[in-house]
This record gives structure tokens, C-alpha cells and sequence, in this order.
């Protein structure tokens, strides 16, 4: 058939590849640089590098370092440090934003490790703000969003923005 | 008186030439432009053949004469082969077709003219075939009305040929590539962000949702449309930068979220079509990942590794 002998000209397969883009890390770091510009950290703070810490996630902290390492988050350029387990990080150093992926026991271990410091974590977890974070991401109608927990934010000295908050689910 | 007399062997000489002549006169008078012109069409020259016969069609003896109109036919599709002429406006092509279509429907060809004149038009058809399909493979924005037009031809010449063809097959295949063309450019990321971007994803999804009307149930189609939502509401995603917004930040989410629920659709009817395949498995995974629900995005997960594990 006509057809057939022509039709082998074109694929019979699929050609298409799937974007293997990590959706999620690209949201989330918009979110992440947007807590770090709209917050407001107390002057103790406000000088040299932004220190943006990514626990646990190299995709969303390749994200971060694509788009948005060394942009200004007010007068202070953004620093984007990545570790792969909890037990990684530095205690000794300060970080403004911590995001951990894990959660459970580790994340209130680095939730711990950070009280007494004007550091937002974040978290992505069902429990989060239960284990000490102060913003977790949640899942809202296929989307995320995410839920704070200003009260910690403002023991912290840190102030939330009113954009961050307008758009939290609670 | 004396007379001038002419020799013996000129007088026979000269009768003898003229009578040649009076014999070749007569045997052109009585040769039709029919048979003159399959003389031409024996010795191969075409644009003779078609100067001495195309004339005489209009004229009583020949309008309805089947076997002028198939040897004009067949000398028209040997002038678009000489041609090189493609496309459209080929109109040898167009004539050739026409004058073979006549030549079968006075329905008197006897049954070799009739096998080779169906033979000739087999051919012609194909030309428009292949000739889509080129263009297809070449596709550039604004070739799709002529790639329609093509196919349409050579539809029509195989109706004509069988009218109970059945070109569903054919059409389902044709806007199926069609997407795929539309789709490939989208990729291409050469109109990234112009006007022209929708229109080549609107193309893309457009000429999948006809493929599946023609053939619901096709597997590549199905696995192709999806992945043309999804890598859609990627690209909406992928311009996300600093500059963005917050408000903008949850426009393009609610954007990209619509066109994953959408590519959900056709990626569990293709997975329901071939339940082991890895790439659907793959795809489901990734799509119910975006939507943020990591529960269902395991489940294909778990599936692809014990596919694996059976390999």
C-alpha cells in the first residue's frame, strides 16, 4: 500500500522526550528568593552576604544557584550553600534561610539547632511548623503554597512580609 | 515535326518517385492525431504528442473519446515527471489527473489502457503523498494549509480509484505527524516567547486531538499529546526568575497546573494501552509529581522499578 511504503518516512513512534525539569525546585526557589527579599531580618544581620542553606535537596539548590545565587536581597548579595544531610551543616555558621527537605525527628533537630537565631526555617513537610519550622510548604489544589508560623518568626526578630503573608494558606 | 522524348530510365525513375509520394501523402492524410500522437508517445517525445492532441479534445470525435483522453492522460504524467514541477500548482499533475479520470469514467478503455491508466493515477496520487510528507518532515509555520491540500488530492485520486477507501487510517497518521511537527518546533525554542509559540502548541495539541478522533485509541498519540501539555506547562515554568513576582509567581503555577491536569488525561489512557511501558510509567510519575501529590507519584514509581527488576 501506498501508505504504508511512504508512511515508514515518518516515525510511528513517539519522538517527544519529557521535560525532566524538577517543577517543584523551580517553584520552590522563586519562593525561597521571594522569603528572603519581602522578610525582614533584623539589622544585626542586614550586613554582608544574604546566606540562603539547602539541606537535603540538589536539585532545588542547583535551582538557586542557576537563577538566583549573588542577586540582591536589599543591599546584600545572595549566598547559596548546599548540603546533602542534616548532620552537614554547620552549626557555627549563620544562616538567614535554611530550607530542609527532610522531616520528622531531623528537622526539628536543625530546627533546634537553630532556635535563638534570627534564621526563617523552611520546611517541606506535613508536620512541619509542628517540628519548628517557620514556613512549610504545603500542597493546595495540585499547587504550592505554603503556611507560616509568624508567632516564631517574630520571637526570631525576624518580621514577615505582608506579600509572604497574603499568600499563605494559613 | 520532331519531338523531345525523354529517356526510358529517367521516365521510370521519376514515376516511380512520385508515386512514393502520392503514397506517403496519402498514408498522413489518413492517420488520425490520435495515432499520430501515439507514434510520438512510441518515440518518447512527449511535448509533441501533448501539442498534436491536447488541441483536437475539445473537438466532437474526441471529448468522448476514452482512449484520446488516457493517451493524453498518460502523456501529461510523463511531462510533470520530466517536469521536476512540485506542489500545488503542478499543472501537468493537475491535468494528467484530470485527463485519466475522464479517460476511466467514459468507462470504454479496453482492460490494459484501463489497468495502466489506474496505474498512472496510482502514481500521481503518491507524488501528492510524498510531496505532504516532505513538508511534514520540513515543516515550517504556515506550511500546514498546503500539507492539508496535498493530502486532500491524493485522498481524492485514491477515492477515485476505489471510492470505498477507507482513509481514516491515513488521516488519524496525517494530523498525528502534524502534531508531532508543531510539537518538534515548539522544542526547537526558536519562537520562545513570541506570538508564534501558542500558535505552534495550539497546532501541536489541535492536530493530536484530531489524530485521536480518527483513532481514539492510539497509543503514541495519546503518550505524544500528553507530553506536549506537560512540556508546555514546563516552559511556562522555566521562565520563572528573580524578576518574577509573587503574583505573577502564582499566575504561571495556576498556568502550569491547568496544563498538567490536561496531560494527565491522555498519559493514563496511553498507560491503560500498554501498562508496562517504562516511558508512560515515567511520565505518570513525573506529572503527579508536579501536581504535588508525591503519594500518586510514588505509586509509578514503585511500578517502574519492578518493571526493571523483571528485565
Amino acid at each position: 500500500m501506498a501508505w504504508v511504503t511512504c508512511g515508514l518516512l515518518m516515525s510511528q513512534g513517539t519522538t517527544s522526550g519529557l521535560d525532566e525539569t524538577d517543577t517543584r525546585a523551580v517553584t520552590k526557589a522563586n519562593f525561597l528568593f521571594h522569603f528572603a527579599a519581602s522578610n525582614e531580618w533584623p539589622s544585626s544581620v542586614k550586613e554582608g552576604s544574604f546566606y540562603l542553606t539547602v539541606i537535603g535537596n540538589n536539585r532545588l539548590y542547583d535551582e538557586l544557584v542557576d537563577k538566583y545565587a549573588m542577586k540582591m536581597i536589599g543591599a546584600q548579595p545572595l549566598q547559596v550553600t548546599g548540603y546533602s544531610r542534616v548532620e552537614d551543616l554547620p552549626r557555627d555558621a549563620f544562616h538567614h534561610l535554611v530550607y530542609c527537605d527532610v522531616g520528622g525527628a531531623e528537622l526539628k533537630r536543625v530546627a533546634s539547632d537553630l532556635e535563638g537565631t534570627p534564621t526563617v526555617l523552611v520546611s517541606d513537610s506535613p508536620d512541619g511548623l509542628e517540628q519548628g519550622a517557620v514556613i512549610n510548604f504545603v500542597a493546595s489544589g495540585n499547587r504550592i503554597r505554603y503556611e507560616i508560623n509568624a508567632a516564631d518568626a517574630a520571637k526570631k526578630g525576624v518580621l514577615i512580609g505582608n506579600k509572604i503573608m497574603s499568600w499563605a494558606v494559613k | 515535326m520532331k519531338t523531345m522524348r525523354m529517356p526510358l530510365f529517367i521516365r521510370f525513375t521519376c514515376a516511380l518517385a512520385f508515386g512514393l509520394i502520392a503514397l506517403c501523402m496519402g498514408d498522413a492524410a489518413a492517420q488520425t492525431p490520435l495515432e499520430r500522437a501515439e507514434s510520438y508517445v512510441r518515440a518518447g517525445d512527449w511535448d509533441a504528442a501533448h501539442a498534436l492532441l491536447a488541441p483536437e479534445m475539445d473537438q466532437a470525435p474526441y471529448a468522448s473519446n476514452a482512449r484520446a483522453w488516457f493517451v493524453l492522460g498518460f502523456v501529461q504524467k510523463e511531462q510533470f515527471k520530466a517536469s521536476g514541477a512540485s506542489g500545488l500548482d503542478a499543472e501537468d499533475r493537475i491535468r494528467a489527473v484530470g485527463s485519466l479520470q475522464r479517460a476511466l469514467a467514459l468507462g470504454t478503455l479496453t482492460v490494459r489502457d484501463e489497468q495502466t491508466a489506474r496505474d498512472a493515477l496510482d502514481y500521481l496520487g503518491r507524488s501528492y503523498f510524498r510531496e505532504a510528507i516532505e513538508r511534514v518532515e520540513g515543516f515550517t509555520l504556515g506550511a500546514e494549509p498546503e500539507i492539508l491540500e496535498l493530502m486532500g488530492r491524493y485522498e481524492s485520486v485514491l477515492r477515485a480509484l476505489d471510492p470505498a477507501y477507507n482513509v481514516i487510517e491515513q488521516r488519524a497518521d496525517l494530523h498525528r505527524y502534524l502534531g508531532q511537527a508543531h510539537a518538534r518546533l515548539l522544542e526547537a525554542a526558536r519562537y520562545a516567547g513570541l506570538p508564534q509559540e501558542q500558535v505552534l502548541f495550539d497546532g501541536a495539541i489541535s492536530h493530536y486531538e484530531t489524530s485521536l478522533n480518527f483513532a481514539p485509541a492510539h497509543y503514541p498519540t495519546l503518550y505524544n499529546l500528553a507530553i506536549t501539555l506537560y512540556n508546555h506547562g514546563v516552559r511556562q515554568l522555566k521562565r520563572i526568575n528573580h524578576e518574577t513576582s509573587m503574583f505573577e509567581l502564582m499566575e504561571i503555577q495556576d498556568v502550569c497546573v491547568g496544563l498538567f491536569e490536561q496531560a494527565l488525561v491522555p498519559m493514563q489512557q496511553a498507560h491503560q494501552q500498554r501498562p508496562e511501558r517504562l516511558e508512560t510509567l515515567k511520565g505518570l510519575m513525573t506529572v503527579h509529581y508536579a501536581l504535588s501529590q508525591p503519594e500518586k507519584s510514588d505509586v509509578y514509581k514503585r511500578q517502574i522499578e519492578a518493571v526493571l527488576q523483571k528485565k
